[in-house]
């Protein structure tokens, strides 16, 4: 069928209707040879891509020879942009940011123009709108020099000739020949969410400018999935591209688009697949294929979805293959467990080796649930009720099962956020999963009510932006003693600085003291005179030119919060009494982390109640402890929607001492207070936050360790690896490796303060925007 | 958590009370205990966070 074409709907914005996937294991790419050269001096690129398999690959290609070509690609996960001529590069530019997020999509720009008499400006490579300019490398080419693309030579789209196809997804490219362009002729920022969309190109294309959409899935042939949009009737030869029939697991057209819309039937958006970056390693291995839809494991390993779910109504299915089926099957896990290295059969899973309905380690046998190679598993989750079945080839499993009707469940107990999981649980055996989470057409009806899981489908956020509540700045000190800073979007009620270019205590104020007066997270002082001059509408002013805000030359950030029970954030002051008590709060819900902190004392600790650990435990934020146990921190209860309770401690209870008490809650899409458990290597944990993260703060809580805190203002793409330290005065520092994703985070090394194995760690995020609507980072 | 008609109700989410009216998704964090008990919704704590153990051998085996 021909999708229609993308309309532009007003608030909507521009939808893409389809992409294709290419898949690396069947050398899928497209081709076509221009009949003439055309202006090989000047042209823009431009397409959306969803990364499968990390590895090196082309996603355009201007090829002559091994040693005379054009390519923009991924190499060691940057994005380069080259030309070989006779062997030797002569012009190149290559990222210094790495891409490998394969939970979402990027927007790529590729701009050459040599005439420009600014060799700087004769490259450029654009990522979801915004121009890298940190380069690994930058080889500009002479003025005027010419590019083996738009030559009337081979070009192809996901192939490297000399090297691997791409692996993923692809829409929405535009060739400009003959013109060098700026990211927004093909995109715009979303005026809610700030998120950069696509938007319909509408200038010229020149004679070898073209347009793929991919939207007319009806034959595996040029004038179809090949079809130029442009008008000049460029179209592409597909190879290795499948259509036909639509339910084969090797159908490549795919509802997998950038943004989420509404299409009146599974809905289009951003799909789950299978997550290379979030496994068990039971001490087996996995090889992921196919847009990251197909899973190869040997012994026991496995994969968790992209996306997780808390409510709503959802069903996928996946077929196994296996040439003895064993230990092997498919379900849920909650997101701490997917982050902790946790077997699945500590999830909900079906075990389809014999129908073994596992939840916790411990099971029940389905009837009719052992599969044969080639069997389908159908997974159907009403996260509203808490209720998951399963089915074979169509039939729900278990004495009246059906989904639709709320009856027979499998399970009943399902009431945390979780995500898909795929594994083989034995050593010595093999199974290949091939999911489905609707991206293509399902081989069997879903239940009624019950959605393809994608980011259309998913709960809309109360907070679309979370720089509407919470953001950080970064500036250079000038020595002035007054000073306005700006760009933070809102009025701050909390404002924490350190100075990052040397060691300086930080200073945090709120307006629940007034600007004037400051604690400092890595000392027990008692509160003393800020060098904060006010909140204002739109950030703040510094009163000082002293050296923890504004030196000449120093180098500062300053993160920000606004109060309000919307975005989960409550200041609250009291006075002790010295005997166990509550002191209410206007969250409306449970405060996931409460940080408090004497006013009045000078030895009195920061002390920290995370959701994660029990009533009777507590950090300490001035300091690099492990979780402290006692009573009387909390009186041993838990916060409620209205009070946090308080016992005798001299840290949170002394009678007549004032105390300031900031109070989160986790909101959907904007804020998360949660916990992982190490894996000791470099492959670290991925931690679901659901939003794409601004601003981490980790401890670990099993032994000592510093409390770190990364954001994206210091570290604007990936991956990250500079840190500030809340118990610690020292300057900023580097090696704790990261990626901030589109629904989460990845460590990315082994060290302790992160990532030690059976380590515990909890953390607090905030979001720059829900993954709903993130692009790939 | 909050409980309606004895079942978990997810935060950020819209809802239905039994009477059959809707809520918006932000509804529970706007308003105080009282006016969520007036529509029969109960608080209870949190379960207490438990340690999750790493199984050393798959618990299936085979058959």
């Amino acid at each position: 069928m021909i999708d229609a074409l993308p309309l532009l709907l007003g608030p909507e914005g521009y939808q893409i209707s389809r992409s294709v996937r290419l898949r690396s294991s069947a050398s899928a790419y497209f081709n076509r040879t221009p009949a003439s050269a055309s202006n090989r001096k000047t042209w823009t690129w431009s397409g959306w891509a969803k990364l499968g398999n990390l590895g090196d690959c082309a996603l355009f290609q201007a090829y002559s020879d091994a040693n005379n070509r054009t390519q923009i690609g991924f190499g060691g996960n940057q994005i380069n942009f080259s030309n070989l001529l006779a062997g030797s590069i002569n012009a190149r530019i290559n990222t210094n940011a790495v891409y490998r997020d394969p939970s979402a999509w990027y927007h790529i720009v590729a701009v050459y123009d040599s005439t420009d008499a600014t060799s700087s400006n004769r490259m450029k490579l654009y990522v979801n709108g915004v121009q890298q300019t940190s380069l690994l490398v930058a080889t500009y080419p002479a003025q005027n020099t010419n590019l083996f693309a738009n030559n009337n030579i081979a070009h192809y789209v996901g192939r490297d000739v000399a090297g691997s196809t791409f692996d993923g997804y692809l829409t929405e490219i535009n060739f400009i020949d003959g013109q060098a362009l700026t990211p927004s002729s093909f995109g715009q920022n979303d005026p809610i969410t700030g998120v950069w969309q696509p938007k319909k190109y509408t200038g010229t294309y020149g004679t070898n400018g073209f347009y793929l959409n991919f939207s007319d899935n009806s034959a595996a042939t040029a004038a179809a999935i090949g079809k130029d949009y442009s008008g000049n009737g460029n179209n592409w030869t597909p190879n290795n591209i499948t259509l036909s029939p639509t339910t084969s697991t090797s159908y490549d057209s795919m509802l997998d688009v950038p943004t989420p819309w509404a299409d009146g039937g599974n809905g289009r958006g951003n799909y789950a697949t299978l997550n290379p970056l979030s496994r068990w390693a039971g001490g087996g291995s996995v090889v992921l294929s196919d847009g990251n839809l197909k899973a190869a494991f040997t012994n026991q390993y496995a994969n968790h979805g992209t996306i997780a779910v808390s409510s709503g109504k959802y069903y996928w299915e996946a077929v196994v293959t296996s040439a003895g089926i064993n230990s092997t099957g498919g379900g849920i896990m909650t997101v701490e467990q997917a982050g902790s290295n946790t077997s699945p059969y500590l999830g909900w899973v079906l075990d389809v080796q014999a129908g073994r309905n596992y939840y916790n380690n411990s099971y029940t046998s389905l009837a009719g649930g052992s599969f044969a190679s080639g069997d389908r598993l159908g997974v159907a989750v009403n996260m509203d009720n808490g209720k998951i079945w399963y089915a074979k080839n169509g039939t729900w499993l278990g004495t009246s099962a059906d989904p639709a009707a709320g009856t027979g469940a499998a399970q009943t107990n399902v009431n945390k956020e979780v995500v898909p999981v795929f594994y083989e649980g034995n050593t010595g055996f093999s199974a290949t999963w091939e999911a489905n989470f609707g991206q293509r057409p399902f081989s069997y009806t879903p239940p009624t009510g019950f959605k393809a899981l994608n980011t259309q489908n998913l709960p809309d956020s109360t907070i679309k932006k979370g720089g509407a509540y919470h953001n950080e700045i970064l500036w250079t000190g000038n020595g002035a003693t007054t000073r306005n800073l700006t760009g933070t979007g809102f009025q701050p009620d909390l404002l924490w600085i350190k100075r990052r270019d040397t060691a300086n205590s930080h200073q945090i104020v709120d307006s629940g003291r007034g600007a004037s007066l400051a604690l400092a997270s890595d000392l027990t002082n008692a509160e003393f005179a800020s060098q904060v001059g006010s909140f204002d509408s739109d950030g703040f002013s510094l009163a000082s030119a002293g050296a923890a805000v504004n030196a000449s030359g120093g180098t500062y950030v300053g993160w920000q919060w606004k109060k309000g029970a919307t975005q989960g954030f409550d200041i609250v002051t009291y006075t002790g009494t010295g005997a166990n008590r509550t002191v209410a709060h206007n969250l409306g819900v449970a405060p996931r982390m409460i940080i408090l902190k004497s006013r009045t004392s000078g030895t009195a600790q920061w002390v920290v109640y995370h959701g994660s650990l029990s009533n009777t435990q507590a950090l300490y934020l001035n300091a690099d402890s492990s979780a402290a146990t006692s009573a009387l921190f909390w009186n041993s209860t838990s916060p409620t929607s209205s009070v946090f309770s308080l016992g005798t401690s001299s840290d949170v209870n002394v009678t007549a001492q004032n105390y300031v008490a900031y109070l989160f809650a986790g909101v959907a899409g904007f804020s998360k207070f949660g916990s992982y458990t190490g894996n000791g290597s470099a492959d670290g944990p991925f931690v679901f936050c659901g939003f794409r993260p601004r601003w981490v703060m980790i401890k670990r809580t099993d032994v000592a360790d510093n409390w770190y805190l990364l954001d994206t203002a210091r570290a604007p793409s990936n991956q990250g690896t500079n840190y500030l330290g809340a118990n610690q005065s020292v300057a900023e520092q580097t090696g704790f490796l990261y990626d901030a994703l589109s629904n989460g985070f990845k460590l990315r090394y082994a060290g302790a303060g992160a990532n030690a194995s059976g380590g515990t760690y909890i953390f607090a995020a905030f979001a720059e925007n829900p993954f709903k609507y993130s692009l790939a980072r | 958590m909050f409980l309606l008609n004895g079942v978990p109700l997810p935060l950020d989410t819209p809802f239905k009370d039994a009477a059959g009216s809707s809520y918006p998704a932000n509804w529970l964090r706007l308003t105080t205990l009282e006016e969520k008990q007036a529509i029969g919704i109960t608080e209870v704590p949190d379960p207490e966070p438990e340690p999750t153990p790493e199984l050393p051998s798959p618990p299936g085996g085979g058959e």
